[in-house]
């Protein structure tokens, strides 16, 4: 969760009302705790400031909704500081804002030899090491499938593809093309070989996707899919917090209408809990990959339409996921 | 202690990023220890809590970290918010004769 710093400087009716109730320093902790923030610490200061407060939110908007309780409306001035965690701010300054790729050789022919032999180190070692348990459903649905296809997931983990890659046969595992943010993962000038731009092409078959890019970000999955490649993208965009599944951005349905290819949905479960945003490291659990039915959109049907289809397919899985999931909470708390 | 850098400690920065704990050691030699420090957005650009035996000592140390010309500090005093709101409902001492 994203940490922040609140700097606060009291009215005089502030102190007033500290001096003759002393609690009321504790009523803005509590204001900041009702917005689904947690406090990491808190100091009354001397000086050009009076209070400060570190605490952790779900979002900036929750951060900046918290400060307008009436706690702190009529008594202080307040200045909420996004704070970054100074590991990750060293790291984020030694590196370079330049980013590498796409990289077209990635379809080709040695490429994909190049990824089979880095399957199981690439894929096997990790989902081994990380899933207690790996079903896959549904993969009857792709036995006859082939591609050119649009394989899109729900987006919870790093982990997501690594639970995905299962679902999918041979022939389309191979040639899958996946949409990654490239200010994450093709950052220029990375010392570890595996994190490097060509690695992350060769060997994972990820492609760097610019985030706020527009219509310019679609080029390159467009090329793939003129080239006879299958592409995955999380529709979401980013990974989503909590039990939520995000709307769908449109570009997903812009390339399957445009291009004439079906989009294969996967849902994916259990994956929030294994790595989920905000945390560093993984816990591993059980997961499970549901194959959903392809989506065939007849002619004529419009970007929007499209979306909700795909939307609605998948929405209808995450229900399902949610209320095993309570069932099987409810079931252990009662045993 | 909520530091902004200046224009000199920006470039250092952006050249040797491992300077932010270098200076962190220097700290410890002088008798301070930080124990959170966050790079924020923002009025200031650092955060940093730092606990001292004194206020003279964290005035010594804000002196020298001044004098290089790459920051510029502002030390504010900090009391725990439990601990303040103990000491706010405790009458003061009486004078005794």
């Amino acid at each position: 969760m994203p940490r922040y710093v609140m700097l606060m400087r009291d009215h005089s009716s502030g102190l007033k009302a500290l001096r003759d109730n002393p609690q009321s320093a504790l009523d803005i902790r509590h204001a900041i705790e009702r917005w689904e923030a947690k406090i990491i610490a808190s100091y009354r200061l001397l000086g050009e400031w009076d209070q400060c407060y570190i605490f952790d939110a779900p979002d900036n908007f929750k951060a900046y909704r918290s400060t307008l309780a009436q706690e702190f409306s009529t008594t202080s001035d307040t200045e909420i500081l996004p704070a970054v965690d100074l590991d990750l701010f060293e790291r984020l300054i030694s590196q370079s804002a330049k980013t590498g790729g796409p990289h077209p050789w990635q379809i080709k022919w040695w490429a994909q030899i190049v990824r089979l032999l880095f399957y199981y180190r690439t894929y096997t070692k990790w989902s081994r090491r990380t899933f207690t348990r790996h079903d896959v459903f549904g993969t009857e649905k792709l036995r006859h499938f082939r591609g050119p296809c649009i394989v899109v997931a729900n987006h919870t983990s790093h982990y997501d593809q690594m639970c995905l890659i299962k679902a999918l046969p041979w022939r389309i595992k191979l040639n899958l093309f996946i949409g990654a943010a490239a200010d994450r993962w093709f950052l220029e000038g990375r010392k570890e070989i595996s994190l490097r731009p060509w690695y992350q092409s060769l060997v994972a078959g990820l492609y760097p996707i610019h985030r706020g890019g527009g219509s310019r970000a679609l080029d390159y999955p467009r090329w793939l899919l003129d080239n006879g490649a299958n592409i995955l993208l999380f529709p979401e965009g980013t990974r989503a917090r909590g039990r939520t599944l995000s709307p769908f951005k449109h570009g997903v349905s812009i390339l399957a209408l445009e291009k004439g290819v079906p989009i294969v949905p996967i849902y994916l479960e259990g994956l929030r809990h294994i790595r989920p945003p905000g945390r560093k490291e993984a816990v591993p659990g059980p997961v499970a990959a549901h194959v959903l039915d392809p989506i065939h959109f007849p002619p004529g049907t419009k970007v929007p339409e499209a979306t909700e289809m795909v939307y609605r397919a998948m929405r209808k899985a995450h229900e399902a996921a949610l209320a095993r999931e309570d069932a099987t909470r409810g079931g252990s708390s009662t045993s | 202690m909520l530091s902004t850098l200046t224009d000199e400690g920006r470039k250092t920065l952006k050249v040797r990023p491992e300077r932010l704990r270098e200076v962190n050691k220097e700290l410890e030699e002088m008798g301070a220890r930080v124990t959170a420090q966050y790079a924020v957005l923002g009025g200031y650009d650092f955060v940093n809590v730092i606990e001292a035996p004194s206020n003279e000592v964290m005035a010594r140390i804000a002196v020298e970290l001044g004098a290089r010309g790459t920051i510029k500090v502002t030390t504010l005093p900090a009391i725990g918010i439990d601990q303040y709101v103990e000491m706010m409902g405790a009458n003061p001492p009486r004078k005794t004769d």
